[in-house]
């Protein structure tokens, strides 16, 4: 099978399988799972700054996060602030645990957060926050339905800390076989990736998701990643003092580009892998497009179903969503 | 533009050829057959070569050129005697592997097609195997193929008849080991810059496994979004042949980086706002609709688009080394000369 050349090195902690209990074990278990998964990898690792249990707080490079059941929301509540110097010196991420199922998820591209309180956040000056679409609030892609659905919380990183992959699968049916919907779905999707051959004057090229959704929703459709209406972005960067919102791109033709990912290429039965660019359609005084992404290709979108390439037995890739994603080469891909 | 891609190739040039008008349509049209057909056997590096010709009294496929001037060019209906010449490019393709002579080009003046001198037949033969012809009539090929896909007929338009104010300018350039020929013809007519007439011989970069014979052509009137990059079934502008006849033969269409709504040439109001340099994207190749064959199947050699505001004629960088040049929806390698539109 022609596929392309994958230019990073990767880490895998993939297929963390989230057994439901309730509503709030699960988000917690998510959430939790994620922290240990970025502080964990061998070779550049996320760090913690600071963190907030709800009982105590700081800035202080300790981690109060010790156990899913320290992921506390409401007025005091849980925040954790990451460190990661592949991206960018100083480059950081807050997860604020203020809502349950959801909180905020903010970026400092080089400032840093200060201050924050087992009641607040730490803030940065040059920060910005993430969401799906623009609707407000970041989600941990667990769905309150009332009934027991399992998910998988997959994270890849590439060995020098400039790209971190994140995304939350669950099933077709829940843990008592009552069936849900048509294929597995992707309920979170979120990425901190530095920009491949960025464009001269990009401060700090680096662009990041949170695509999370509260309700057993697909967030990696293609609607949402290729979407380019302003506010609508599902990418988020920052040059300088202005956030921007990036849509991706990939190969169209005029006006069309979903009716020829239906399927593979006929002369070979292979699935086209093609780049992933980094564009800002609308953000006055940052538009154009500013870089591509590194080992993130578009392809068929159809199947929907996820599915490794270029075979179950040697799985370098995998299709997640309308994205097709770096795989770790040994482990089974457990989707439900 | 400070950044600019680097070329894979290197280029050969015949171009901003001034063509003055000739008296009459079909003089006019002899004369630009006659320049172009000159241009591709010049150049210096793996020129086309002529398997055979008629000037309307004699004819033979024995690579013999009788074309030595326009007036050995004239026009006439099918059936009747006329002028036409099959040309060969070894470089294209290749030879032997897959079985091919070599890429062949016919261009008949033929009537039948159009009035003597707006347009000529074309068609490609990638197999190399056009045969037998007389002074009535053209020769033909078992996986000859009509290089005017968004038509759907053997019409090749030579340059823009009836518009034109002042001189028509031919430009031709060739990659000098024979994969990439292109040619085209403007006029400034009363709207300005116009295209008449322009062709696209392509070795296809990256062509995917199982594409015999990796070449498309596009003959057609001019460059626009709407007919390169259109992947409407019936109007794709590349045409390819894998080796027999119509089951064999192929529509593709020309994709660049979009996002959900548009080409990015087509969001793309000025340059990118961060770096100030206007965005050149890269060609891909889909068969889109095609019976039998879909796929993305491959790339174009040095060739781009770039934003649509941008005049006709710009070129990059803009230090004056104009290394690329803007024709129609897309962007060309150039030899620094100030283009001629007309």
């Amino acid at each position: 099978m022609t596929v392309p050349t994958i230019e990073k090195t990767w880490q895998f902690d993939v297929n963390q399988s989230i057994e439901w209990v309730d509503y709030d074990t699960s988000w917690r278990t998510t959430m939790f799972l994620l922290k240990e998964s970025l502080k964990g990898f061998p070779l550049s690792p996320w760090t913690v700054v600071g963190s907030s249990n709800s009982v105590a707080a700081g800035m202080d490079g300790v981690d109060r996060l010790a156990a899913p059941a320290n992921l506390i929301a409401g007025g005091n509540h849980s925040w954790i602030v990451l460190q990661q110097n592949g991206l960018n010196a100083g480059f950081q991420v807050c997860f604020d645990f203020t809502g349950g199922g959801s909180g905020t998820v903010a970026v400092s591209p080089s400032a840093g957060f200060t201050g924050g309180s087992i009641a607040a956040r730490p803030t940065a000056t040059d920060e910005y926050t993430m969401t799906l679409n623009g609707t407000g609030t970041a989600y941990w892609g667990i769905a309150n339905f009332g009934v027991p659905f399992k998910y998988n919380l997959h994270v890849m990183q590439s060995t020098d800390g400039e790209c971190t992959r994140i995304f939350v699968t669950t099933g077709s049916a829940d843990n008592t076989g009552t069936i849900y919907g048509a294929q597995p779905i992707t309920t979170l999707f979120a990425n901190f990736d530095k920009l491949r051959d960025p464009v001269a004057g990009f401060s700090v090229p680096v662009v990041c998701s949170w695509g999370g959704h509260p309700s057993n929703q697909d967030s990696l459709v293609y609607t949402n990643v290729i979407a380019s209406g302003a506010g609508v972005e599902f990418f988020h960067s920052r040059d300088v003092a202005t956030n921007m919102r990036i849509a991706a791109t990939w190969d169209h033709t005029f006006n069309f580009f979903q009716a020829f990912l239906v399927g593979p290429n006929t002369f070979t039965g292979e699935v086209w892998m093609g780049p992933v660019g980094a564009y800002c359609p609308n953000t006055a005084t940052k538009r154009g497009r500013h870089g591509e992404f590194y080992d993130m290709w578009s392809g068929p979108i159809y199947p929907l179903t996820s599915f490794v390439l270029p075979s179950a037995e040697a799985p370098a890739y995998v299709k997640v969503g309308c994205l097709y994603l770096p795989w770790d080469g040994v482990s089974p891909t457990v989707f439900i | 533009m400070s950044t600019l891609p680097n070329l894979a190739k290197t280029w050969q040039f015949d171009v901003n050829q001034e063509i003055p008008w000739q008296g009459t349509t079909a003089r006019m049209g002899a004369q630009i057959l006659f320049l172009l057909k000159e241009s591709l056997r010049a150049f210096v590096l793996a020129p086309w070569t002529v398997k055979g010709s008629s000037n309307g009294v004699t004819a033979g496929m024995d690579t013999v050129d009788r074309w030595l001037s326009r007036s050995n060019i004239t026009w006439a209906a099918d059936g009747v005697a006329r002028s036409w010449i099959v040309l060969q490019q070894t470089g294209l393709i290749g030879v032997g592997n897959p079985p091919t002579t070599g890429f062949q080009v016919l261009l008949d003046c033929s009537t039948t097609v159009s009035s003597a001198g707006v347009s000529c037949r074309s068609l490609i033969s990638p197999t190399g195997s056009f045969t037998g012809g007389s002074t009535t009539a053209r020769p033909t090929a078992v996986d000859e193929q009509a290089v005017n896909g968004v038509n759907r007929t053997h019409q090749q338009y030579l340059w823009n008849n009836g518009s034109q104010v002042g001189a028509t300018r031919l430009h031709v350039m060739q990659s000098s080991d024979g994969q990439c020929t292109r040619w085209l013809t403007y006029n400034t007519s009363t709207n300005g810059p116009t295209i008449g007439g322009v062709a696209l011989y392509e070795r296809i970069s990256n062509p995917t496994p199982g594409l015999l014979y990796p070449a498309v052509a596009m003959g057609y009137t001019n460059l626009n979004r709407d007919n390169m990059f259109t992947r409407q079934a019936g109007i794709e502008p590349f045409v390819g042949n894998q080796g027999g006849g119509s089951a064999t033969q192929f529509f593709a269409s020309m994709s660049c980086e979009g996002s959900y709504d548009a080409l990015l040439p087509y969001r793309e109001f000025g340059p990118d706002e961060l770096s100030d340099e206007w965005a050149m994207h890269p060609c891909g190749l889909w068969i889109p609709n095609t019976t039998g064959f879909r796929a993305r199947i491959g790339e174009f050699f040095d060739l781009w688009t770039t934003s649509y505001k941008l005049m006709d004629g710009t070129c990059f960088p803009e230090d004056g080394s104009r290394e690329f040049v803007k024709f129609g929806s897309l962007v060309f390698p150039w030899n620094g000369e100030a283009p001629s539109l007309g």
